[in-house]
């Protein structure tokens, strides 16, 4: 190394060497060769070093070192570790860190392992708080949110260890192909769902956007990265306000175009940087929804400014101009999803998911009873065709009749659970009930020796919290059932017929049995027990039965019959709001002993395993089977 | 407390700071450091989407956000950009340390040695290596060096760093001019 002395020696030569051009410095240099030889080649080499690249380090550190500072992101290779897991590959690049497919070996499963960069996981308060909500939303255990394993830290990384999910991100989703209005109503109930059971926790997303939404095969969706937003509240330079909670992606873009489709899913609260709150998320959630049935988001523009500008001052382009399918009734809850004044939107995602699954149940039943060819009405409104239903009627009505399931006069072996969208069929059904008792066209008669078939499964959900904890399932095998398991039974005549269901009230001893009518009812196949061939029927057509406290064996009696039956017609009388279905005496004897007698018809009953399911055939026009579930 | 709002504190440690104070200085590290990371990692992402990024210099914004918008007291301004080029200056050279161990297979994080060899010269090396010869500049002429951390760690113009220094334009410009040419050759004779 150079003494001081030498250096500045050196220095005052490379200037004076610097300061001359070509034919100046050369004679420069041959001078200096001959009086200082030692220093001639220092000179010259800082020289070259200097004209060969003059803007080295101009820019300053923290633009040439760019990646080093602001991107911690290495790709990590097959075989390696983090912690205790070993990638496998590498799943994809995300503004909020690399995700790799990785071993769990300690518990032989696959994890998602996300890396957070360590720009968002420097500031202590942050990580705390992002690692607080994110545990807080994975352990509602909702089957619609991601859930996390392990949040932790290996060689000075941060990383998110989660289920894996198998499936697209709604962004690639949205890439390849159009998406049908029933399966965006699907998607956005089950997004709406799992943001309703997060924000009663207090928990709110901030960052709802199709490529944290995952599709997976079987049709489940999952919300990713609840709580990470958390990571990137600060706000970018000084275009955006100081303390306001944008969602990541303004400052992880990798690319402008995701950076523009990224701010587009931002609410006016964030772009102003304002506080956020349940309705940010449902902000957000709406321009989901309004681009998978349009292909494009509402608030566009040509720069990220022109973008928030968008959102805060226009309103979103009309829905149906662009997709004109689209249901009048799915445009005003998207509309009002994107209301700018957050107290003028649904004020949680429970009211928002109640719309969006009325507006599924009018589409399933203008489909089935096919009101109209496409679905673009919903069922209250398409009540205005039939005459003496006044759609008011039905509106003000759905409002209060969610009464109807709780109280029953005798401890109820089933409880009805019937919610909102139920109770619009309940009253609607009730007119079209009279109608259709009239009109029912006589059956031809089937010839006696015939063999009937009847088949039906049984759909299991369980619950918890009175919220669905599981997909539904079909039956398999013989279950005990639970307090919060829910069920319903899909039944199918092969042939033209008549179906009546009953399930045998828990009878106490040395009394007669006392029996609800589970089909036909007010709310199911227009009131009507007959069903044409093939005709599938779901029981209870909207809702779920759930079990009471009491344990035992249910006993659901399932009639099937080739001509109208008269003793079981008369009891659809019971089958009202008023009455809850409980057959009074001394229809109830009847009834008991209809059964009795009918009963020895006993038919041939098969199972059928790969998809569980039960079929009845008789030769006999009546058949009677018993479905027995023990609960405890 | 919110680190993106102009934070009256700041004001108040630098004046005490600049009175000799050096507990203000312990106040003061930490929060410029957050701050300083905060922005340098938004303004990197920034610099790669905006092809035509502006040479601000991060640190203005961190004292725009940190220190009061009305004080414009100039010796807190030149202290402020002297700390925070340092800091950066620290937070730029640990980060590449973390990043290189990383690479280099330090600890859990390892790649079998072919991997490893097929590493090219990174960012992180280079400016591993500049450190390296910095720090041999710093021990010959400290001014040399002290500009540098302003100029390229603190992203302060010429005059900037005059006036931090208390020095002329022109000797910082000669300086610089110099320090570029040496520590460049040191790299390309490693």
């Amino acid at each position: 190394m150079k003494t001081p002395e030498e250096m500045r020696q050196l220095e005052e030569l490379f200037h004076q060497a610097l300061a001359l051009d070509g034919g100046q410095r050369a004679f420069f240099m041959d001078r200096l060769r001959s009086s200082n030889p030692g220093i001639v080649a220092e000179v010259e080499s800082l020289v070259q070093a200097y004209e060969q690249k003059a803007s080295f380090i101009e820019s300053p550190a923290y633009e040439a070192a760019a990646h080093v500072i602001g991107d911690s992101r290495l790709q990590l290779k097959a075989g390696q570790s983090v912690g205790k897991y070993r990638i496998v590959s590498p799943l994809g690049r995300g503004g909020m860190g690399d995700v790799y497919l990785a071993d769990d070996p300690g518990l032989g499963r696959q994890v998602a392992l996300k890396l957070l960069p360590d720009a968002f996981t420097a500031d202590p308060d942050r990580l705390r708080r992002f690692v607080q909500e994110a545990r807080a939303a994975s352990a509602l255990n909702h089957p619609n949110i991601l859930t996390i394993h392990e949040i932790g830290e290996a060689e000075g990384a941060h990383f998110i260890a989660t289920e894996f999910v198998k499936g697209q991100t709604l962004r690639h989703h949205l890439a390849k192909r159009a998406i049908e209005v029933t399966d965006v109503l699907e998607i956005a109930i089950q997004i709406a769902s799992a943001l309703e059971a997060a924000h009663e926790a207090g928990i709110i997303h901030r960052d709802i956007k199709p490529e944290n939404i995952m599709l997976r095969p079987d049709g489940y969706v999952k919300i990713l990265d609840f709580g990470l937003a958390k990571l990137t509240e600060p706000s970018v330079g000084s275009r955006l306000s100081a303390d306001s909670e944008i969602p990541t992606v303004a400052r992880n873009y990798t690319e402008p175009g995701i950076m523009m489709g990224t701010i587009s899913y931002m609410s006016p609260e964030q772009a102003r940087g304002m506080l956020v709150g349940p309705q940010t998320d449902i902000f957000s959630l709406g321009v989901v929804i309004y681009e998978m049935i349009s292909g494009r988001t509402p608030f566009t523009g040509e720069t990220d400014a022109d973008v928030i500008v968008s959102i805060l001052t226009k309103g979103p382009p009309p829905l149906r101009a662009i997709a004109a399918k689209i249901p009048g009734a799915f445009e005003e809850i998207v509309d009002k999803a994107l209301k700018k004044e957050r107290e003028e939107r649904y004020q949680n995602a429970g009211e928002l998911l109640s719309d969006l699954k009325r507006l599924k149940q009018d589409l399933l039943i203008e489909q089935r009873f096919g009101v109209t060819e496409q679905p673009t009405l919903v069922a209250a409104r398409s009540h205005e065709d039939s005459p003496g239903v006044s759609t008011e009627n039905v509106i003000r009505e759905t409002g209060v009749s969610g009464r109807i399931t709780t109280s029953r006069r005798v401890r109820p072996a089933l409880t009805l659970v019937v919610t909102t969208v139920a109770a619009a069929v309940v009253i609607g059904g009730s007119l079209i009930w009279y109608r259709a008792g009239s009109t029912e066209a006589p059956v031809a008669p089937v010839q006696a020796a015939a063999q009937h078939t009847l088949s039906y499964f049984v759909t299991v959900q369980k619950y918890r919290d009175g919220k669905p904890y599981e997909k539904p399932f079909r039956l398999r095998d013989d279950i005990n059932f639970e307090r919060d398991y829910r069920l319903r039974l899909m039944v199918t005549s092969q042939q033209v017929g008549y179906l009546y269901l009953f399930n045998e009230e828990v009878a106490e001893s040395d009394k007669i049995p006392s029996f609800i009518i589970m089909f036909p009812s007010e709310t199911t196949n227009n009131g009507s027990a007959q069903l044409s061939e093939n005709q599938q029927i779901q029981i209870p057509e909207r809702t779920e039965f759930q079990f009471d406290e009491h344990q035992g064996t249910e006993r659901i009696w399932l009639v099937w019959a080739n001509r109208r039956l008269d003793e079981l017609e008369v009891l659809k009388r019971f089958a009202n709001s008023k009455d809850k279905g409980l057959v009074d005496k001394p229809e109830a004897d009847r009834l008991a002993e209809f059964l009795r007698s009918h009963r020895p018809t006993n038919p041939s009953v098969e199972r059928t395993e790969d998809k569980p399911e039960t079929i009845i055939r008789a030769n006999s026009d009546i058949l009677v089977h018993l479905i027995s579930l023990s609960h405890h | 407390m919110s680190l993106s709002q102009p934070n009256p504190n700041v004001t108040q440690l630098l004046a005490r700071w600049g009175t000799g104070d050096s507990e203000a200085l312990k106040e003061l590290i930490p929060i410029v450091y957050k701050e300083l990371r905060k922005l340098a990692a938004s303004s990197l992402r920034r610099g790669r989407v905006h092809v035509t990024i502006q040479p601000t210099a991060l640190v203005h914004d961190a004292y725009i956000k940190l220190a009061d918008h009305k004080d414009t007291h100039w010796e807190n301004r030149a202290q402020f950009f002297g700390l925070a080029a340092k800091l950066m200056h620290d937070i730029i050279v640990d980060e590449a340390r973390k990043r290189f161990a990383l690479k280099r297979g330090g600890g859990q994080l390892r790649v079998s040695l072919s991997q490893a060899d097929r590493f090219a010269k990174t960012s992180e090396v280079e400016l591993l290596e500049l450190e390296d010869a910095l720090a041999e500049l710093a021990v010959t002429n400290p001014q040399h060096a002290q500009i540098v951390e302003l100029r390229f760690f603190g992203g302060l113009t010429i005059e900037e760093t005059a006036e931090v220094l208390g020095i002329s334009h022109a000797t910082v410009e000669r300086s610089w001019t110099f320090s570029k040419a040496w520590l460049r050759r040191q790299l390309i004779r490693k």
